[in-house]
């Protein structure tokens, strides 16, 4: 009646099919990061950079060495693109044109399919503007750079007026929510444990590359912000959680913090560097932890919020790059003309990534903004012989702008519930089809939904199916929008839920 | 205050601090929707499937009642039309993830009926498209892959739950998916087949096989309780019982389990039905004389009997023991019981045999596992101090050779929940078994050095200074003699006996020592050896001058093997005791028993399991009565075993099936298995369980107790009538640790924790469920022998059989997971049998490629006694020059191969060592 177990286990221990080379590469690297699980995701992507990818010998090894079970590690293998496990296609990092939402819209995309992951933007759609290189530790220091922290370092009771300073002056967080800076240190210091800085560099957001600008241009700014926070609330870690596919970025900031931490400045505070998974939800705060501690990138409810349960526990501080960059401004940093980047420390500069058919795509920093269309004036207009159509405001879960609003006021459309989110501009013509647009925002969501809960895993494929197909009628759209944005963990499928309201209500006669 | 109320849908509830919404909710029998959150114990809340979101007065977010603690004056609505409305929603969206044609194979069902009750239309966000195959490579276990909705429970089952590390919720986004290992198939993964996963997975993605076959399995007509028989740990299990056969069974929530089984108590139930049942009494034919040689098992034996009615049969079987009575004494007259049934049938087998056979030569197989007696001689006390489950307050736990993920899978689980939480494993094994993933240290000891390693341990506790000072004055007596003992092994001496590090081993001490609270366990590793008292003396000093004992999770647990070893000693099926351990030499004693039983009783204390087959041999026992043992298959030496047995003149077995024993019988008389009996069991946290049939025995089987009790009414004795009741009340007032039990009280209790407080005897005593912690880790102040512990001298320097040139290689025999014992029950159970189909011999990979072995070609495992032909199996968990062998299969008895030498004290054989050599048979 049953059949007898046909593969007798294995106990003899010879690596199944295992490399050598990966072996010791594995190994190697556990020497280097330390046996812990916290550099899971580390090792796996060092041998991603050197093999391509990770082998099930690979993984068997590296869980016997943790002394994790294999299935654990599996999971992480498997929830990280980046890792790339088990797949005979390289991991190309190097390529600008991706296929998502702004290439697809402008180029030919059609030999990006031969990438491991097509279609996945890549915080390029400036098509490489790259400036200069910026600014090295040398003349940062000679510009003032770090003085606060030495400052503070003398003067310890310095930290409560740099408290205050940050409540008074508003300073917001700026990876899309706008939530007090002040508060989130005030609930750091006030929790139990020793608290943790994070500068959240993952930037996933659909045509966002403002946080690679800051990087490419000042990166020691944002060390000095760093540096601040973890004196102020008492933090002796710091973690730069950096995208992965910012390739040339790694190189930068491991020499900046090389640099610093030759000067002595950190002193008694170690600063690590570590790549991100290669996905948007690395960047939600509770995902990016889990990913630093070796686990799924996969977010966790609130509360307790990281502020006081976040990494081990421990109380944890996490800010957008854009976040602290701008801090520098309450201790004084104000702008210089030689370094275009520090016009970011004005209160009323905003930050925009501005892409599409515009001539100069790139990130803008512009200073009271009457309209949304003026951003098309900053990024030298519409592209020849176009007609504007509209612009998709905020990412992948943003806003589709028609033409005319783009000319109306901006402070109206806030007051009238316009969420800039990250500042992603993606400006569009009259030809393009908003259904259509509309279509590959929601399969943006639906890949990077990390897929955990119910309705944001099913509901993003629903939806992203139903917008290019029209197989939902509108009453199903309604409840699919409602169990998004209300039963949802996080804030993925939470806003994806919102922009399908937003779909529904601004498109009722929807071509179908 | 520790309860509150709260409302809920506008009634009011009473909930406890600790509690979530959910839980509270379901306690006061509020049926709030939920699908990932299992409020077994154990399980915490996954939160992802979003069907309990529930609005909060106070709060505008809709929140999951299954994470949101109770507080008082909450004021939660899960009926909103809100929450209604986002509920629906999101199960629509879940059922979309099911194929259509899955959906019509899993007609019932959790997640079904939650369908059904929020008014949800399965259809209507669509199917998936139909993908994968149903995976029926698993034996006990179905995966029907396209039935999953990715909840998580299975992984919590697997990974939170029983720790077993199989299950991963693998992938992202909408791939995100069950993986088994590395994504293998789940019968090619590392499975262990608990079972865990189908029973709590909701959508029947996850089944057992037996119900997801093709020919849809008979409709369930009731569910019995028992409590599984496959080990110490008293499992309660849920016979789903159709057409007079079990189809499945589930954990119950018993004491010990909460609902946790292993792949035995699961899976292990079909040999209840298998057709080698003895279901008539038999009669060995005139015409079938008794064959020293023969070597028959199952329905061969059959052929030397004839069927026989109960009173012929009976009549038979007393007639012989009574004739050698009266001719030769009962001295000639020897009883082997089981640890197997209930302390009923043990209590009026041992009373048989003092009364009516006049004997104690009365003994059982704990005889084979003992670990408890060292404990008993320290102590006074022949029982866990504490409780498994205390390990969850316990900072470190120490375990010396003992499996438990093999053989007491759900203590095990326990264990590693508390590991998990944070307790520090010390092992001492010299196999590298599966916990050594989770252990803090591993001492790999070569095979019977404890002794070296633990005084090494001992004494740097002692030369350190880090032993409890006052617990060693105030409680022990024998320390200076250990003192003494354990001056010649320094680390170093240690490390060269048992190739353990110094450093190590040091490190281990000093882990224990400085722990707040220290739990110590043993097992079969420990005790089976020539020297295996001592070993366990060893491990019981070194705990005791550390002074953990007698606090929460502090104190001593012995792990056995079978599930009633604790009540068939309490019972008194012992050779040296009266019931309750009271003494056979003391009048007073003597008195009080033969008063009650009305009778003479022998003194002199009888000989035990192995010594009994030894007697026989030299014509000092003529008569046996067998009770669910086997020695033709457990003892040691089975050559010289079964020409004692054919030596007999009258031999009763009572068994459940033809055993290799019943070949040599005079009569067989037919058994009913523990399902299919009433009374009670003790399991090894000295929990009492009431049992009661969950199915009627086959044919004319009895139970047990029935049965001995027909023997002594064939023999006359007075109390050959008396009822299951009286019998347990007659032994609660007998045996000392039970005294304060009654039948009634218990029956309605079903459980309780010995000893009961002793102030409210019988009536009002503390429920079940009330049973207190610190009530459990017994002797905070004394102990049943008095102020002190003793420390018992000891060398452990007997070996029983050093390997040579002729035979280069260390045996140790063993368990595997899914089989018990000798395997009459588990290889007659259809899944275990196939998960576990064979014999193989255990090898390092350097003798293997040493001995040039190839795995499917058959070798010869030899010994100065006996030789098996078994298939070899390269296994790095082994050490070098030692070779492990499984003894539940009859095809390569490993007893064939293992020598009848004694430890002095325990009287157990040593099973864990022998010297052997391989033969390839090419
Ligand atoms: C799906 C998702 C992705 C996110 N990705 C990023 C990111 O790439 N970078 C970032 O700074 N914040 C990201 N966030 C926001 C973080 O969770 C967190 O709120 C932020 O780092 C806090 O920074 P702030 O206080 O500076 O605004 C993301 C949030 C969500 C819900
Ligand atoms: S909302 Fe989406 S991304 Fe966020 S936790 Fe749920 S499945 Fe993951
Ligand atoms: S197999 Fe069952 S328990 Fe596991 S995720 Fe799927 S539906 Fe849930
Ligand atoms: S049967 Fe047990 S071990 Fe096997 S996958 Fe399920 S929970 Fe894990
Ligand atoms: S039962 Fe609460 S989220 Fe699943």
């Amino acid at each position: 009646m049953h059949r007898k177990l046909e593969r007798r286990k294995d106990f003899s221990g010879r690596p199944a099919g295992g490399d050598v080379a990966e072996i010791g590469l594995i190994d190697s690297a556990l020497v280097r990061l330390g046996v812990s699980r916290d550099c899971l995701l580390e090792v796996m992507l060092d041998i991603r950079d050197k093999r391509g990818s990770v082998t099930e010998a690979g993984l068997l090894h590296l869980a016997g060495r943790l002394r994790l079970n294999v299935a654990e590690v599996y999971e992480v293998a498997t929830s990280y693109p980046a890792v790339n496990y088990g797949s005979t296609e390289s991991y190309r990092t190097e390529a600008d044109s991706c296929g998502d939402l702004v290439c697809a819209l402008l180029r030919d995309v059609t030999n990006s399919q031969s990438y491991a992951r097509p279609g996945v933007c890549r915080g390029r759609c400036d098509r490489a503007s790259r400036g200069d290189s910026g600014r090295v530790f040398d003349e940062f220091r000679a510009a003032g750079g770090y003085s606060i922290v030495e400052q503070l370092r003398q003067e310890p009771l310095l930290k409560d007026r740099i408290l205050q300073d940050i409540g008074r002056g508003h300073a917001v967080g700026r990876a899309g929510n706008f939530f007090p800076v002040g508060r989130k240190w005030q609930s750091t210091i006030a929790a139990s444990g020793k608290p943790v800085v994070i500068v959240n560099a993952n930037e996933g957001e659909l045509a966002t590359f403002k946080d690679r600008y800051i990087l490419e241009s000042d990166p020691h700014g944002v060390l000095e912000a760093a540096l601040v926070a973890a004196l102020v609330i008492g933090a002796n870690q710091i973690f730069v959680y950096l995208r992965d596919d910012y390739v040339h970025l790694h190189t930068v900031l491991r020499r900046a913090i090389d640099d610093v931490v030759a000067s002595g400045l950190a002193d008694g505070r170690q600063i690590d560097l570590r790549r991100s998974g290669g996905a948007y939800i690395c960047g939600e705060e509770t995902a990016l932890i889990a990913s630093l501690e070796g686990r799924p990138p996969r977010p966790r409810e609130r509360p307790p919020y990281p502020t006081e349960h976040g990494y081990h526990n421990r109380p944890t501080l996490v800010h957008n790059v854009e976040t602290f960059y701008r801090l520098r401004g309450i201790w004084g940093a104000a702008f210089e003309p030689t370094v275009p980047v520090t016009g970011l420390l004005a209160p009323d500069a905003a930050l925009f990534s501005v892409s599409g058919r515009v001539r100069q795509p790139g990130p803008k920093l512009v200073h009271g903004l009457p309209t949304l269309a003026a951003l098309i004036d900053e990024a030298g207009g519409i592209c020849d012989g176009d007609e504007l159509g509209g612009i998709v405001i905020g990412g992948a879960a943003g806003t589709i702008v028609s033409a005319e609003l783009c000319h109306a006021s901006l402070q109206d459309l806030l007051a009238s519930g316009l969420r800039l989110g990250t500042g992603s501009a993606i400006v569009f013509n009259r030809n393009d089809d908003t259904g259509w647009i509309a279509a590959r925002m929601a399969g943006f969501l639906a890949r990077e939904s990390c897929g955990q809960c119910s309705p944001c895993r099913v509901g993003t494929t629903k939806m992203a199916r139903a917008l290019s197909d029209g197989s939902l009628d509108n009453a199903a759209l309604d409840d699919l929008s409602v169990a998004m944005s209300e039963a949802s963990i996080c804030g993925l499928g939470r806003s994806a839920g919102k922009f399908l309201a937003r779909v529904i209500h601004t498109a009722p006669e929807r071509q179908r | 205050m520790s309860v509150f109320e709260i409302e809920v849908d506008g009634r009011t509830i009473t909930a406890k601090f600790g509690q979530s919404v959910l839980e509270a909710a379901l306690a006061a029998g509020v049926d709030m929707p939920h699908l990932c959150a299992c409020t077994r114990e154990g399980y915490q809340p996954i939160g992802t499937c979003r069907t309990c979101l529930v609005e909060l007065d106070g709060d505008d977010e809709l929140v999951p009642a299954c994470r949101q603690s109770a507080a008082p004056g909450l004021k939660v609505n899960s009926d909103s039309v809100r929450a209604r409305r986002t509920r629906r929603a999101v199960v629509e969206l879940l059922a979309s993830e099911m194929s259509k044609e899955a959906t019509q194979r899993h007609p019932d069902g959790l997640f079904h009926r939650l369908v059904q009750r929020v008014e949800a239309d399965a259809s209507r966000f669509g199917h998936r498209p139909a993908s994968a195959d149903v995976d029926r490579k698993h034996p006990a276990i179905t995966v029907d892959s396209d039935a999953c909705i990715r909840c998580g429970k299975c992984r919590a089952a697997c990974q939170d739950v029983q720790v077993n590390g199989v299950i991963a919720l693998a992938g992202r986004g909408d791939g995100i998916h069950v993986a088994f290992d590395t994504g293998l198939p789940m019968g090619d993964s590392s499975c262990v087949s608990c079972g865990e996963c189908a029973q709590v997975c909701p959508t029947g993605a996850l089944s057992y096989s037996v119900l997801s076959t093709i020919n849809a399995p008979p409709p369930i007509e009731h569910v019995g309780e028992t409590v599984c028989p496959f080990c110490s740990v008293g499992c309660r299990v849920d016979l789903h019982v159709a057409e007079d056969r079990i189809v499945y069974a589930e954990g119950a929530d018993g004491p010990a389990n909460h609902g946790r089984l292993c792949v035995k108590g699961r899976f292990g139930f079909s040999y209840l039905r298998h057709p080698d049942r003895l279901t008539t009494p038999l009669i060995r034919r005139d015409d079938a004389p008794k064959v020293a040689s023969h070597n028959l098992r199952g329905r061969e034996v059959l052929d030397l009997f004839r069927p026989a009615s109960w009173d012929e049969a009976l009549d038979h079987a007393a007639r012989g023991f009574r004739s050698l009575r009266e001719s030769r004494g009962g001295d000639v007259l020897a009883v082997l019981g089981s640890a197997k049934g209930t302390n009923e049938a043990a209590y009026v087998l041992q009373k048989l045999a003092r009364t009516g056979f006049g004997t104690n030569h009365v003994d059982h197989c704990t005889r084979l596992c003992a670990s408890v007696p060292p404990l008993a001689e320290a102590t006074g006390f022949s029982a866990v101090t504490i409780p498994i489950e205390q390990i969850a307050q316990a900072n470190v736990a120490l375990i010396v050779g003992s499996n438990p993920e093999t053989n007491h899978p759900v203590a095990a689980s326990y264990m590693k929940n508390a590991i998990r939480r944070g307790t520090k494993l010390i092992l001492i094994d010299p196999y590298c078994q599966s916990m050594v993933r989770l252990a803090t240290l591993h001492l790999q000891l070569r095979p019977g050095t404890d002794v070296a390693l633990l005084s090494a341990m001992t004494r740097l506790v002692i030369t350190e200074g880090l032993y409890d000072r006052q617990f060693v004055n105030e409680r022990l007596e024998g320390f200076d003699e250990l003192v003494q003992r354990v001056v010649p092994y320094t680390p170093d001496v240690a490390e060269r006996i048992c190739g353990v590090p110094a450093a190590m081993i040091a490190e281990a001490a000093r882990m224990f020592a400085n722990a707040p609270a220290a739990m110590t366990f043993w097992g079969m590793g420990a005790s089976q050896h020539v020297h295996g008292a001592d070993n366990i003396r060893a491990t019981i000093a070194f705990a005791m001058v550390c002074g953990q004992v007698g606090r929460p999770g502090a104190g001593l647990h012995p792990l056995r093997g079978q599930n009633n070893v604790q009540g068939s000693c309490d019972a008194g099926l012992m050779p040296n005791y009266f019931p309750g351990y009271r003494s056979l030499k003391d009048t007073t004693q003597r008195n009080d028993f033969s008063n009650r039983w009305s009778a003479e009783l022998p003194e002199e204390k009888g000989l035990t399991v192995v010594e009994i087959v030894d007697a026989i041999r030299c014509d000092r026992i003529k008569g046996l009565y067998v009770v669910g043992g086997n020695p033709a298959m457990a003892n040691p030496d089975l050559a010289a075993t079964r020409e004692a047995l054919a030596r007999l003149d009258h031999l009763v077995v009572q068994d459940i099936f033809t055993t290799e024993t019943t070949a040599f019988a005079d009569v067989i008389l037919p058994a009913a298995a523990l399902a299919e009996s009433a009374g009670t069991v003790t399991n090894t946290d000295r929990i009492i369980q009431v049992i009661e049939p969950a199915l009627p025995p086959p044919g004319d089987a009895r139970e047990d107790w029935a049965i001995v009790c027909g023997m002594a009414s064939q023999l006359g004795l007075p109390w050959a009538r008396m009822s299951l009741e009286a019998t347990f009340n007659e032994m609660a007032a007998m045996v000392p640790m039970l005294n304060g039990f009654n039948w009634r009280w218990l029956k309605n209790e079903r459980c309780a924790r010995y000893p009961i407080k002793a102030k409210d005897p019988g009536q009002g005593i503390q429920p079940a469920s009330a049973l207190t912690t610190s009530h459990d880790s017994l002797f905070a102040t004394d102990f049943p022998r008095g102020n002190r512990a003793q420390l018992a001298a000891l060398d452990g320097n007997r070996t029983s059989e050093l390997p040579d040139g002729r035979f280069p290689l260390t045996l140790v025999t063993g368990r595997l997971r899914e089989h018990w014992h000798t395997g009459s029950m588990t290889r007659r159970a259809a899944i275990l049998d196939a998960l576990s189909p064979e014999a193989l011999v255990h090898i390092n990979p350097k003798d293997f490629e040493r001995f040039d072995l190839a795995s499917d070609r058959f070798i010869r495992v030899e010994t100065r006694r006996g030789s098996v032909s078994v298939r070899p199996l390269s296994d790095r968990r082994i050490q070098e020059g030692v070779i492990w062998l499984p003894m539940s299969f009859f095809e390569a008895a490993a007893n064939e191969l293992t020598i009848s030498k004694l430890d002095d004290y325990t009287r157990v054989p040593a099973y864990k060592f022998c010297a052997a050599r391989v033969v390839d048979s090419r």
